[in-house]
């Protein structure tokens, strides 16, 4: 019987083994490898504001001595900088938390979700917050809708009195140029508005 | 080594097959294309909101000037 030198084959293989697995497995851990190090980051940063803030105040009491009220001030509006700076961070924080500065990383960070299961999930993310944008558009259309009537309300019972107040002699010709130019600019926002709504419920329907 | 050989084909058709088929793929682009599709509408909807909004409020101001 014929005897096979399958080194080659094995060889082959392994290679195979290798090619696939192995791209798939650094991706895993770069992945991890840069989650971790923007923790750090991130704590070093807390840690850095952290003692930036004492400073300040360290600062703004020892100068309190000399100058109480001026310095008082002072140490607020720095207090004040840090804790924005603080939140704007937080606000970050959260937002990174959420997902929100990561943008559309299709098939990255997926977390412990299959590719497909990621996919659904984005797409169900995506038509809810569709639908809460429709919602909130449908409000301030409704609110604005609102506002034009009441423009207009105005709009007419101003025209009437400054004709009357012509009428009467009570305002000089300049007087009434000046206010019917008002009157002609906010008839020309609400003729703007009514135009927008009415492009937002078009849409609203399609 | 017929074993080893054996065992190894089937590790390396595992692995082979542990990957997304084809369809599997075609299915994932077409969810993410329409997730971009979505947050496009999303974002057109949101600046049309933030338009009237500001328009509601020139109205106003320039209402309350009347």
């Amino acid at each position: 019987m014929k005897k096979y030198n399958y080194t080659w084959i094995i060889a082959l293989i392994v290679a195979f083994i290798f090619t696939f697995s192995i791209p798939g497995v650094y991706a895993q851990e770069k992945g991890k490898h840069e989650k971790n190090k923007n923790e750090k980051v991130k704590e070093h940063k807390e840690k850095d504001k952290k003692v930036e803030k004492d400073d300040k105040i360290k600062d703004n009491e020892d100068a309190e001595k000399t100058e109480p009220d001026e310095i008082e001030s002072e140490n607020d509006t720095l207090n004040q900088q840090v804790d924005k700076k603080q939140k704007g961070k937080d606000d970050k924080g959260k937002k990174e938390e959420k997902g929100e500065d990561r943008g559309n990383a299709y098939g990255k960070d997926k977390g412990e979700l299959s590719g497909k299961e990621f996919g659904q999930q984005r797409a169900s993310e995506a038509k809810m917050n569709k639908e809460n944008k429709e919602k909130e558009l449908d409000q301030t259309v409704s609110e604005s809708q609102a506002k034009v009537n009441e423009a207009k309300e105005k709009i007419n019972a101003s025209k009437e009195k400054l004709e009357k107040d012509k009428k009467d002699r009570k305002i000089t010709e300049k007087e009434y140029i000046e206010k019917k130019e008002k009157i002609d600019k906010a008839e020309t926002k609400v003729k703007e508005l009514e135009t927008q709504i009415q492009q937002a419920e078009e849409t609203d329907q399609e | 080594m017929k074993k080893i050989f054996l065992l190894l084909s089937v590790v390396s058709l595992f692995i082979a097959g542990c990957g997304p088929s084809a369809s599997e793929k075609k299915e994932i682009e077409q969810l993410n294309t329409e997730a971009a599709k979505l947050d496009s509408i999303s974002e057109q909807i949101d600046q049309r909101k933030q338009e009237i909004e500001k328009s509601a409020e020139e109205l106003e101001n320039l209402v309350n000037e009347l």
